[in-house]
């Protein structure tokens, strides 16, 4: 009905063809007529009188009137310019609103930013952002643990109860639990900056894998070195805990293996301890070795276990 | 023609119903092959031309009796048709995996005689294996008839891609009937 009654070629297209060879452009309108007896037909549908029929009957039941001719819009322009500030208001909310994850226990989260930057969060951690102005530097706020992958570009802030990490495209851990009230950093490529917050000490440089530091109330900054092995053994099923108060280690086994773990008795929870699994960590397992250390006893309970404290009279 | 849709628009924008009417019955049609063509489902192509025609007489009054009013209904179309198949993607991404592709054209050798009814199964198919742009340029102006002109407006680019596309879609095909020595 509305198709060309003719097969001709449109006249932009014969004069694109016109430097072409007789034999191709004698095949393109071949071609051409060829492809006018292929339209298809369109089967399984109501007739137009049918449609028509439907279509008023929608008409008629549709409450919404017609738009009112643009005459009027004069006077209604403040309303247009009050709902556009709303909706604009809206808008800049919904973009640059703080967001929170918070990671249940017994997993793991992937966070990835616009930028293609990506926050992996151990079970129980919490991240804090908001989305920045363009151009702004961007800043987080971690409680808990995290592997960071910044994409170069945006800088980027990471800021915990002790610590200040600032960054500029790198790959790098932080460990920020509240119950050990400091903060590891780790990096594994790149370079960050670390301050601490409440100290007016120079910020220390992480320039080479592995590079580690701890920041706490009481404790002087120390570099350590750490392998990804150690401190990224979450992400592979692994359990490892440097140098840290058992206290921290039991609530690290409930936030990891979504456990409950009372304690009962008096359990030396400050003293200080390494457990190293670097894959395929079970619970009790660790019990196990952290009762041979200490000493204590442990027993299932539902959902978890109980830790007591060894008998002298036992031995 | 075109004068004719351009009367009909006047009458629209003055609210008039039969003007819809008439617009329909003679409109819905290649319309509905059009939308056909994009969604693949003849009821899905019906449900958004209604649709179409729906929000037209809705927004009667905005309509700018200057503008064609053929390229309007045919982007109109478009949009919905496009919107719908993002939609559908993003359902089927999250329903399961990709559902296998349809099996590809089985190769003949070039000396088998095929019918022409074979022959069109084969264009049509070949068609449809068109990047997405070209075989469209190509479907709206094969068999809806538009004008570079109008085609340009429907898709959003300039007549002068238009061509290009159309050009690189006839040039595919004909390459693909040569190789199989179906060209005279």
């Amino acid at each position: 009905m509305n198709e060309r009654p003719t097969s001709r070629l449109p006249r932009e297209l014969e004069e694109a063809l016109r430097e072409r060879s007789p034999e191709e452009r004698h095949q393109i309108v071949a071609l051409w007529e060829r492809l006018g007896a292929l339209k298809p037909s369109v089967e399984g549908v109501p007739s137009t009188e049918a449609a028509w029929a439907e279509l008023s009957a929608r008409l008629a039941s549709t409450p919404r009137p017609a738009r009112p001719p643009r005459r009027s819009l004069h006077r209604r322009w403040p309303i247009a310019v009050g709902m556009l500030l709303v909706l604009g208001l809206i808008g800049v909310y919904v973009l640059l609103r703080p967001r929170v994850v918070t990671v249940p226990p017994g997993t793991i989260r992937t966070v990835t930013l616009a930028d293609g930057s990506s926050i992996t969060l151990r079970g129980g951690s919490q991240l804090a952002y908001a989305s920045a102005w363009p151009g702004r530097p961007r800043r987080m706020r971690l409680m808990g643990e995290a592997l960071f992958e910044v994409v170069p570009g945006r800088p980027l802030t990471v800021e915990t109860a002790q610590a200040r990490v600032e960054v500029l495209g790198t790959r790098f851990t932080v460990r920020a639990w509240p119950e050990a009230r400091e903060t590891r950093v780790t990096l594994l490529e790149g370079r960050v900056r670390v301050r601490a917050i409440r100290a007016s000490r120079q910020p220390l440089v992480l320039e080479s894998p592995g590079h580690s530091v701890r920041i706490g109330a009481n404790v002087e900054p120390l570099p350590e070195r750490l392998t990804p092995d150690q401190v990224l053994a979450w992400r592979r099923g692994g359990f490892v805990v440097i140098d840290e108060p058992v206290g921290v280690v039991l609530r690290e086994l409930e936030r990891t293996f979504n456990l409950r773990i009372e304690v009962a008795g008096p359990l030396p929870l400050d003293r200080r301890i390494t457990v190293l699994y670097q894959q395929q960590a079970r619970p009790e397992a660790i019990l196990q070795d952290l009762c041979l250390t200490l000493p204590c006893h442990y027993r299932r309970i539902s959902r978890g276990f109980v830790v007591e404290a060894a008998l002298p009279s036992g031995h | 023609m075109t004068d004719d849709l351009q009367t009909l628009c006047r009458r629209l924008v003055d609210s008039d119903r039969a003007a819809l009417e008439e617009l329909f019955r003679r409109m819905r049609e290649p319309l509905l092959r059009y939308v056909c063509a994009i969604v693949a489902e003849a009821t899905v192509a019906h449900d958004l031309v209604q649709d179409v025609f729906l929000d037209l007489w809705l927004r009667r009054t905005t309509l700018d009796p200057e503008q064609p009013l053929r390229p309007y209904l045919y982007r109109m179309a478009r949009n919905r048709a496009l919107r719908h198949l993002r939609d559908e993607r993003r359902r089927a991404r999250l329903r399961t995996e990709q559902l296998p592709k349809a099996p590809s054209v089985e190769w003949r050798s070039p000396d088998v005689d095929l019918e022409s009814r074979q022959l069109e199964a084969l264009l049509a198919r070949w068609l449809d294996e068109l990047p997405e742009r070209q075989r469209e340029v190509l479907v709206l102006s094969r068999w809806h008839g538009l004008s570079h002109r109008e085609i340009a407006r429907v898709m959003g680019i300039s007549p002068r891609t238009v061509n290009n596309h159309m050009l690189r879609a006839l040039e595919t095909l004909r390459r693909r009937l040569r190789t199989l020595a179906l060209m005279p």
